[in-house]
C-alpha cells in the first residue's frame, strides 16, 4: 500500500497543455518545502492559508520560474494534509526542474491515484465512494504501468534483467556462505563477488548516464548564446533558426528578458536562449542583466560562446571557464567572412562560422551532435536502451548506492549479514520497476549452485 | 464399530508426541489447560527419527525462541547433549548459532518424563483414526481401539505418519517410521473437510556400528569447551561430552553409487512426493553435481549408551546391498556394518495455505497443525509451531485473541507467516536469509523479544522471570556504564592500553566502542568499572553499538511495514467487489485469504497499487 507519512509531489495538471501547470505537494514538508525553494516577490510575507503568493522559484542564483505559490493548511486541503500548489508555466522543461528540486529535499514522487487515495484514507472523500476512489486508484496504476511497461519492453527490460542477475548471483553466494557453515560451501569467493559488482556498477552506471540523453531527446537541448557585445550571437540565433530575427517570439511574461525560439535540428528539439537583448544594451542595468544572462548557465545543457574572430585578442579562455562553470561549451568563432580573421586558442572545443554567409553551419551542428554523443552515450559500440522514465534512473541510481556500499563492505571485512543487506535493498528497489524477487528466488540459486545439505 | 466414550473433557487433545506435539501439549498445559497427548507408541516420545541433533543456523534462533516462550525443547536438549558447538564463530552476530548433539534416547526418556510429571496434562497411546467435527467445529478424536476422546481444540501433529511409505530400493512398504506402521484415516477425513493433501518425501542415512567403524582414518570434531547451553535457565552442561568424526567420499563411493541408480526409487520414479533440495540424498549429489569429487561426511554418535552412529550427509534410498557398498569404498568405513539401512518415506502433508496465522485450520474450527503435516521438516521447525499451536488451541478455547509472532519479533513468526501466506511444496525448511529483518532476531536476544510474550501468556514461570528480570536491570547498567564513562585522553595508560596511540578529546566507553578496532574484551581488560559486568551482556551491547546504522535502518523498516500489519482484512471479505484488481491478483489473494495488508503484500504478485484498492475498500467498509 502506499504510505501515508512522508510527502509526496506530482504534476497536478497535464504538463503541456496550456499554457500554466500546477505541481501539488502533500504532506507534512509541504510548507518547508515551500519556504526552501519560493522566494515571495514581498519580503516580510508570511504565509496564509490558502492565499496566492506571487514570487520566484528556484535556488540562490538560479530561479527556474515566476510562479504563483498556494498554501492549504491542513485539514483544509485536498488530502486533508498541509498542501502546496506551484503554479508555473507550462514547460516540461521548468516542470520538472521544480520537481527536482522538491525531490532533491525530501519529497516523493507520488504514485499513480496517490493523492486521491490519501483523500480517501483521511476521510477528505465519503466512505460510499471506495469503490469509485479504487476505480481511480487502479486506472491510474494500470495507465502507468502500460506505460512503465512499453518503456521496459525490449532492450531496457533485457538490461534490467541483467543487472537483476547479478544482484541475485551475488546475494546466492553471500546468503549460501552464511547459512551453510559446515557443507563445503566455500567462503564466498571474493574475486567473484568483486567482478560482479563491478560488472553490475559498470553497467547501472551507463544505464543512468543514458537518462541525461534520454531527457535530452525528450524535453530537448537548452543552448544558451553568449558572448561580448557586437559579436553576432543574434546573426548566429537567425542563421541556426534558419529564419529572420523579426519571426522570433517573446516567451510570455513581461519580466522574461531573453528570448527562446525552438527549432528542430535533426530528431532533437533545441531550445536556444539568447541573451541578446540584455548583453547589448550599454545602459544602467547592464550589471544586472549580465547576472541574468548568468543565472541560465547552469540551466542549460550547452553553452555557444560567440567570439569575433577579427578581434580574437581579446579572448580569454579562464574568463570563459569562469562563466560557464560545469556547463558544457562550444567556442564560436564568428566573421570567418571576413580579413583579419583569426582562430583563437582554448580549452574547450572551436568551431569557426561565418553567420553571415552561414559557412561552417554544418560544422557547428555536427560538433554539437559530437559533445553530446561523446558525453552521454559513452561506449560507441554497445547500443544501449535510453532511459526516459525519471523512476527508472532513480531507482537505478539508488541501486548503484547500495551496491557501492556492498564492495565497500567487502574491502572493510564487514560481516556477511550486513553485507546482504545492501543487496537485499538493492534488489527491492529494482523490484520496484520489474516486479520482486521472493527470498526463495535466493534459495533455488544457492541450491543449483552448491551441493548444500548434509 | 461402536465408540466408547472415554469419559473425560479435554480442553486440548495433541495428536502425535514428536517434537511438534510435546512442545503443544506442555504449553496447553502450562497455560492451564486439561490436556491429552496421544501417540501411536509410547516407547517413541520425542523420537529423532533422523539426525540426533538439535540447532544449527536458523534451527538454534528457533529453539531459543521455544525456550523464551517457556518451551522445552531447550532445556531438553541442555540436560541430554552430548556435543555442543558455536557454528559460524568467524562471521558475524546475527548467523552465529548453536548446535548440539543429542543423546537420543535420553532425549526422548527426559521429555517423556517431563510430559508424565505435569499434573494436568495425560499421556496415552492410542492410533487417531478419526476426527468429531460437529457443524464444521472440531469435538474430539476416536482411536482404533475404538476409543472416543472429547476435546474443545485438537492439535494434529501427524509427522511422516499420515500414509506414510518407505522406501528402500525398490521395496517399499507402510510405515510412519523404521519399525512402526503408519496412520491411516486422517487424510482422507481431512480431504473430506474440503483441504488439500499433498504428498512430501525425506530420507535418511544408514546407521552403522561404531565398532565396525576405523575412527583413525577420520578427523575428529570435539565440541567446543566449555559448552553453550541453549537454555537461559542452564548455567552448564554437566554430562559427558563426546567428539563427532568427519570423513568423505571419493570418486569410487560415486561409481558405486551411480551403478546402483538403476534400483534408486527416486530414479526409477516409484517416489512421487517432492524431497527437500536443501538434504539432497547422496544419489541426488552424486547426479547433480558431478564435477564434485568428494562429499562430507559427518559420523555422529546417537548415544552414549548404544554403538550407533549416524553418518551425516549420506541419506539414501539405494538398495541395502548398494548402501554397504558404497560405505565401505569411504574411508574409515572399509569395514563399516548397517545396523540400520537408510530409506527415504513419503507421507501425506496439508498445504498450510490453508491455515490462519494461528495455525488454526480454516476448514474446521479448532483444528490446528502444526509440524511436518505442515510440510516443515526440522525438529525445531516442529517444536515451534507446536508450542504456538498449543498456546492458540487453549487461546481458542477461552476465546482469546491468538498469539501472532510478528516476522520482526523471531523466527518463529517468519516461519508460521511463510507457511500461510505461500504454503510450501517442498520441505521447508528454515533459513536465515528467510528473515528480512535478520539483524533483529539474533540467538542472543531471543528472550529480550519473547520472555515477556510469554509471561503474559503464563508460560513463563516465576524463576525465569526473576532472572530474566535481573538479566535486563543489569544490561540497563551496563548501558548506563558504557555511556556515562567517559575516557579522556589524559588517561594515559587506558589509552595505550586500548591501542589507541593518540587521543584528541574524551569520548564515553560507548563511543570508544564504535570504533572497529577496540571490542568488548579490550574494555573488560582495560576497563575497571566494567569488571562485575557480564561478558555476554556486554558482547550483546557492542553489537548494538558497532552495528547500530545497520540495526536502525531495520527498525525503520519495521515501522513502516507495521501500519501494513495492522490492517486487519475480514475472513468474509468478498475480493469479487475488488474490480480494481486484477483477477491474476485476486485469484491469489482468494487462495491464501490474507489476515492483514502487510500478509497480502508478502504474496508474490501482489502490488502496492493493489494493496492501496484493497485498503480503500476495508476503509469503506466501516
Amino acid at each position: 500500500m502506499y504510505l501515508l507519512n512522508d510527502t509526496i509531489v506530482a504534476p497536478a495538471t497535464t504538463v503541456g497543455n496550456g499554457g500554466i501547470a500546477i505541481v501539488r505537494i502533500s504532506g507534512d514538508l509541504s510548507l518547508s518545502l515551500l519556504k526552501l525553494f519560493f522566494k515571495p516577490s514581498s519580503t516580510a510575507h508570511h504565509y496564509v492559508s490558502h492565499q496566492l503568493v506571487y514570487g520566484h522559484f528556484g535556488v540562490e542564483g538560479c530561479v527556474v520560474d515566476e510562479v504563483m505559490a498556494v498554501y492549504m493548511q491542513a485539514p483544509r486541503s485536498f488530502t486533508r494534509e498541509d498542501v502546496v500548489e506551484i503554479h508555473c508555466h507550462s514547460s516540461s522543461f521548468i516542470v520538472e526542474r521544480v520537481i527536482d528540486l522538491l525531490i532533491s529535499s525530501g519529497a516523493r514522487m507520488a504514485q499513480p491515484g496517490e493523492f486521491t487515495f490519501r483523500a480517501f484514507m483521511h476521510g477528505r472523500i465519503d466512505l460510499t465512494s471506495a469503490q469509485a476512489v479504487s476505480d481511480i486508484v487502479s486506472a491510474r496504476s494500470r495507465q502507468s504501468s502500460r506505460v512503465a511497461v512499453r518503456q521496459l519492453e525490449g532492450v531496457l527490460r533485457d538490461q534490467i534483467d541483467v543487472l537483476k542477475g547479478y544482484l541475485i548471483e551475488m546475494l546466492a553466494l553471500t546468503e549460501a556462505y552464511l547459512d551453510f557453515p559446515e557443507e563445503e560451501v566455500d567462503g564466498a569467493d571474493l574475486s567473484m563477488l568483486f567482478e560482479h559488482s563491478s560488472m553490475f556498477i559498470d553497467l547501472a552506471t551507463r544505464l543512468i548516464g543514458t537518462f541525461q540523453r534520454g531527457h535530452l531527446l525528450k524535453e530537448g537541448l537548452s543552448v544558451l548564446i553568449l558572448g561580448s557585445p557586437n559579436v553576432g550571437k543574434s546573426s548566429l540565433l537567425n542563421l541556426l533558426l534558419g529564419k529572420e530575427r523579426a519571426i522570433v517570439t517573446d516567451v510570455p511574461g513581461t519580466t522574461r528578458d531573453f528570448l527562446t525560439e525552438d527549432s528542430l535540428v535533426g530528431s532533437v528539439v533545441v531550445r536556444f536562449i539568447d541573451t541578446a537583448g540584455i548583453r547589448d544594451s550599454v545602459d544602467l542595468v547592464e550589471q544586472e542583466g549580465v547576472r541574468r544572462a548568468l543565472s541560465f548557465v547552469s540551466r542549460s545543457d550547452l553553452v555557444l560562446y560567440v567570439v569575433d574572430g577579427t578581434a580574437s585578442d581579446q579572448f580569454s579562455d579562464a574568463a570563459v571557464r569562469d562563466i560557464v562553470g560545469d556547463t558544457p561549451c562550444l567556442i564560436v568563432v564568428n566573421k570567418s567572412d571576413v580579413d583579419g580573421f583569426d582562430i583563437v586558442s582554448s580549452s574547450f572545443p572551436i568551431v569557426s562560422i561565418s553567420a553571415k554567409t552561414g559557412a561552417g553551419l554544418e560544422d557547428l551542428i555536427y560538433q554539437v551532435g559530437l559533445m553530446f554523443s561523446l558525453n552521454f552515450s559513452g561506449d560507441d559500440a554497445t547500443e544501449l536502451p535510453i532511459i526516459t522514465d525519471r523512476r527508472h534512473c532513480d531507482v537505478l541510481c539508488a541501486c548503484l548506492t547500495e551496491v557501492q556500499s556492498f564492495v565497500d563492505g567487502v574491502r572493510g571485512s564487514l560481516y556477511g549479514e550486513f553485507l546482504a543487506t545492501h543487496l537485499n535493498r538493492a534488489l527491492y528497489e529494482l523490484g520496484t520497476i520489474t516486479g520482486q524477487t521472493a527470498p526463495d528466488d535466493i534459495l533455488n540459486d544457492i541450491f543449483s549452485r552448491f551441493c548444500v545439505g548434509k | 464399530m461402536t465408540n466408547a466414550s472415554y469419559g473425560r473433557e479435554y480442553d486440548v487433545i495433541v495428536v502425535g508426541a514428536g517434537h511438534a506435539g510435546c512442545e503443544a501439549a506442555l504449553a496447553a498445559a502450562r497455560m492451564g489447560c486439561a490436556t491429552l497427548l496421544l501417540n501411536l507408541s509410547l516407547d517413541a516420545v520425542a523420537q529423532m527419527s533422523c539426525n540426533p541433533a538439535i540447532g544449527g543456523l536458523a534451527k538454534g534462533h528457533l529453539v531459543r525462541e521455544i525456550d523464551a516462550l517457556g518451551g522445552e525443547m531447550a532445556l531438553n536438549i541442555d540436560a541430554t547433549g552430548i556435543q555442543f558447538r558455536t557454528l559460524n564463530t568467524k562471521k558475524g552476530p546475527a548467523v552465529q548459532a548453536l548446535r548440539a548433539q543429542a543423546d537420543r534416547y535420553e532425549y526422548s526418556r527426559r521429555m517423556k518424563q517431563v510430559l508424565e510429571n505435569f499434573p494436568l496434562l495425560d499421556l496415552k497411546q492410542g492410533s487417531v483414526e478419526k476426527l468429531v467435527v460437529e457443524k464444521d467445529r472440531i469435538a474430539g478424536v476416536v482411536t482404533r481401539d475404538g476409543v472416543c476422546f472429547s476435546g474443545r481444540a485438537v492439535v494434529l501433529t501427524t509427522g511422516t505418519f499420515m500414509h506414510g511409505l518407505i522406501h528402500v530400493g525398490l521395496n517399499h512398504y507402510s510405515g510412519g517410521r523404521a519399525g512402526e506402521p503408519p496412520s491411516v484415516g486422517l487424510s482422507e477425513q481431512l480431504r473430506s473437510y474440503g483441504l488439500t493433501v499433498g504428498r512430501l518425501k525425506t530420507g535418511t542415512p544408514p546407521r552403522l556400528y561404531a565398532g565396525s567403524i576405523d575412527f583413525s582414518k577420520t578427523e575428529e570434531q570435539p565440541g567446543d569447551v566449555p559448552a553453550r547451553p541453549f537454555s537461559f535457565m542452564t548455567n552448564q552442561i554437566s554430562q559427558k561430552q563426546v567428539s563427532c568424526f568427519i570423513t568423505a567420499t571419493n570418486e569410487r563411493t560415486h561409481d558405486e553409487i551411480r551403478a546402483g541408480l538403476d534400483r534408486s526409487p527416486l530414479y526409477s520414479g516409484v517416489i512421487e512426493g517432492i524431497g527437500p533440495r536443501y538434504c539432497p540424498s547422496i544419489e541426488d549429489k552424486v547426479v547433480r553435481f558431478p564435477e564434485k569429487t568428494t562429499h562430507q561426511v559427518f559420523l555422529e554418535p546417537e548415544s552414549l549408551h548404544t554403538a550407533e552412529i549416524y553418518p551425516n550427509g549420506l541419506p539414501t534410498s539405494l538398495p541395502a546391498d548398494v548402501q554397504l557398498r558404497f560405505l565401505r569404498t569411504i574411508p574409515g568405513l572399509e569395514n563399516a556394518e548397517i545396523m540400520r539401512p537408510g530409506y527415504a518415506i513419503e507421507y501425506d502433508y496439508v498445504d498450510p495455505v490453508q491455515l490462519r496465522s494461528s495455525l488454526e485450520t480454516r476448514a474446521i474450527q479448532g483444528l490446528f497443525h502444526a509440524g511436518q503435516i505442515n510440510g516443515t521438516s526440522g525438529y525445531e521447525e516442529a517444536g515451534a509451531q507446536g508450542l504456538i499451536a498449543g498456546i492458540n488451541a487453549v487461546q481458542y478455547v477461552r476465546n482469546e485473541q491468538p498469539l501472532i509472532i510478528g516476522r520482526d519479533q523471531g523466527y518463529t513468526g517468519v516461519l508460521i507467516d511463510d507457511l500461510v501466506s505461500l504454503g510450501t511444496k517442498e520441505p521447508y525448511r528454515m533459513f536465515t536469509s528467510r528473515a528480512e529483518y535478520r539483524l533483529l532476531l539474533r540467538e542472543d536476544n531471543a528472550d529480550q523479544r519473547l520472555t515477556a510474550l510469554g509471561r503474559e501468556l503464563g508460560l513463563v514461570d516465576d524463576r525465569r522471570w526473576q532472572l530474566f528480570e535481573k538479566k535486563m536491570n543489569d544490561r540497563a547498567q551496563a548501558e548506563t556504564l558504557l555511556n556515562e564513562v567517559r575516557v579522556s585522553p589524559s588517561d594515559r595508560a587506558l589509552v595505550a592500553g586500548l591501542g589507541m596511540g593518540e587521543m584528541k578529546n574524551g569520548q564515553s566507553l560507548a563511543e570508544l566502542l564504535k570504533r572497529p578496532d577496540i571490542t568488548a574484551a579490550d574494555l573488560i581488560r582495560e576497563v575497571e568499572n566494567l569488571r562485575d559486568v557480564s561478558p555476554d551482556i556486554l558482547e550483546q551491547l557492542q553489537v548494538e553499538i558497532k552495528y547500530d546504522g545497520y540495526i536502525q535502518r531495520q527498525i525503520e523498516q519495521v515501522a513502516k511495514s507495521k501500519k501494513l500489519e495492522g490492517v486487519k482484512i475480514p475472513d468474509d471479505f468478498d475480493y469479487d467487489i475488488a474490480s480494481g484488481l486484477s483477477s491474476e491478483v485476486r485469484e491469489k489473494l482468494k487462495r491464501v485469504n490474507p489476515e492483514t495488508l502487510g500478509q497480502a503484500g508478502r504474496i508474490p504478485g501482489v502490488t502496492p497499487a493493489a494493496l492501496a484498492i484493497l485498503g480503500i475498500l476495508l476503509r469503506g467498509r466501516k
